[in-house]
């Protein structure tokens, strides 16, 4: 498990200098930093490591159909799952790892249910050539699914009555203004060095911003411009350029 | 605590005036002192907007109550009561003494009661002093302290200084408001209270004794005026107090 998000926004305050009464920069402002600058990391971490440490997993997700047309997105009598979370977007509809159909484990020595019949991935403007070969047609024992938002529809189960799905995803971080400050970060630990330094360098530019960009109601003739750090192209810091050797 | 009679002995002293009735407590120290009390509180005042001093120097006047807040989610101080000199600390969710403790419920929507039977004894927060157009301004933004938003673990209260929102259907007239609401409930104060007027030589000055000599040179400055302007005693004792006072600053 990962470390607690308070002892991170906590370190990071205290760098700041941020731990006192009248601070610029609240608790609130310094976790919307770390997660913005986590889910960033996290993304590049799970798309560049076959492993299951990040993927969660969301049993007996009813199948619902929508009564009527709302937009965007509902459209009715087509049968769908909500995403439990917030997924991240990769290629490909790459956040979902996978879906099958629900079913309890009760017989352990059978295959388990979940690996039996999976859901495949399509898209409204593909599916159409599914339905033209036997061996891709859209069935209940070759179920697809596609997504458009935070919906997932179905196809090939419109005849049967399914009532539930399993979902495995790669799901986001809470937004701030759900996530328990108390929990612990679902993040990989050995990026944390990372992640605190990125926040350090949001940090260090907003506080360093002057005093004479702040309308307290007085005027300062002196006025200072806005400090900025020097930008360093990838390609000087490469040992390839013949300065940097 | 500083003793008036020490106060009044050293001030004698210095007047050479020992054994005489030359100067009467009543008439003389007492008046001196007092004004002496008010000026003191005067100079903190400047040395606290300057963040020159802290509380503990005060920490004879520092004290914490605990008030139920009105449906409205604001206190009223009554002076009468309470006499607060400077309010230091809004603590809003205390846990208190004892635990079995429940807020007392106003009989109007507008009454905030002080709890005279509950002592504070800790709290995870506390709340942010706002400017009245920083209350309305940040209510909304969930990265300053008391906005209404995030109502999480990420929850930071603020508190706007008094204010008088009485009307005819509002009699209540003078309270501290916090935010995000906490209606009915406990809430901390932390402040200075204003020390109490000398009345007899054997009370006690609310000041720390590291004052004593500060508080001296005042009280002789005081009663120098009496002497008209040509005396040594006024330019001495103002003097004294001018560097005494630009020590603390």
């Amino acid at each position: 498990m990962g470390t607690v998000l308070r002892y991170i926004v906590d370190d990071i305050a205290k760098d700041l200098k941020q731990v006192f009464d009248d601070k610029i920069v609240q608790q609130s402002q310094i976790a919307y930093w770390v997660l913005m600058v986590a889910n960033r990391l996290k993304s590049q971490h799970i798309a560049k490591r076959d492993s299951g440490a990040y993927m969660h997993t969301f049993s007996k997700i009813p199948i619902l159909t929508h009564p009527s047309v709302s937009n965007p997105d509902e459209v009715n009598n087509r049968k769908y799952i909500l995403l439990p979370e917030s997924i991240y977007d990769y290629n490909n509809d790459g956040g979902i790892e996978y879906i099958s159909y629900y079913v309890e484990d009760d017989r352990l020595s059978c295959l388990p249910p979940f690996t039996r019949q999976t859901f495949t991935r399509t898209t409204p403007s593909t599916a159409q050539r599914l339905y033209y070969t036997e061996d891709e047609k859209p069935s209940p024992s070759n179920p697809y699914f596609y997504r458009t938002g935070s919906h997932l529809y179905f196809l090939g189960i419109e005849f049967i009555d399914a009532c539930y799905v399993e979902i495995g995803i790669y799901n986001t971080l809470d937004p701030v203004d759900k996530i328990d400050i108390d929990s612990e970060l679902d993040f990989p630990d050995e990026l944390l060095i990372i992640l605190k330094r990125q926040v350090l360098d949001l940090g260090r530019f907003t506080l360093m911003l002057p005093q004479e960009r702040v309308n307290d109601g007085s005027d300062d003739a002196a006025r200072k411009g806005v400090p900025t750090n020097k930008l360093v192209s990838v390609n000087e810091l490469s040992e390839d350029t013949p300065n940097n050797k | 605590m500083i003793p008036v009679q020490t106060i009044v002995d050293r001030v004698t002293s210095i007047l050479d005036a020992e054994g005489s009735d030359r100067y009467l407590f009543d008439q003389d120290f007492k008046p001196a002192i007092n004004l002496t009390k008010d000026w003191v509180v005067a100079v903190f005042n400047k040395a606290f907007a300057d963040k020159k001093l802290s509380e503990e120097n005060l920490k004879e006047l520092v004290q914490t109550k605990i008030w139920t807040t009105s449906t409205f989610s604001r206190i009223n101080i009554d002076p009468s009561v309470v006499n607060v000199w400077s309010v230091l600390g809004i603590i809003p969710k205390p846990t208190v003494y004892p635990s079995s403790s429940t807020p007392t419920i106003g009989a109007n929507p507008d009454t905030s009661t002080l709890e005279t039977g509950v002592s504070y004894i800790s709290s995870d927060f506390s709340a942010r002093r706002l400017t009245i157009e920083e209350w309305n301004e940040n209510k909304n933004n969930v990265f300053e302290a008391g906005n209404n938003v995030l109502t999480t673990s990420f929850t930071e209260y603020a508190y706007l200084n008094q204010g008088d929102y009485s009307s005819t259907n509002y009699t209540t007239v003078g309270e501290i408001e916090i935010r995000p609401a906490i209606p009915s409930e406990f809430l901390a104060v932390t402040y200075l209270r204003y020390p109490i007027d000398i009345s007899v030589i054997g009370d006690s000055m609310e000041f720390p004794q590291t004052l004593t000599d500060l508080i001296v040179n005042k009280v002789l400055n005081y009663i120098s005026f009496k002497q008209g302007d040509q005396t040594n005693l006024f330019s001495v004792s103002g003097a004294e107090v001018a560097t005494l006072v630009k020590l603390m600053m």
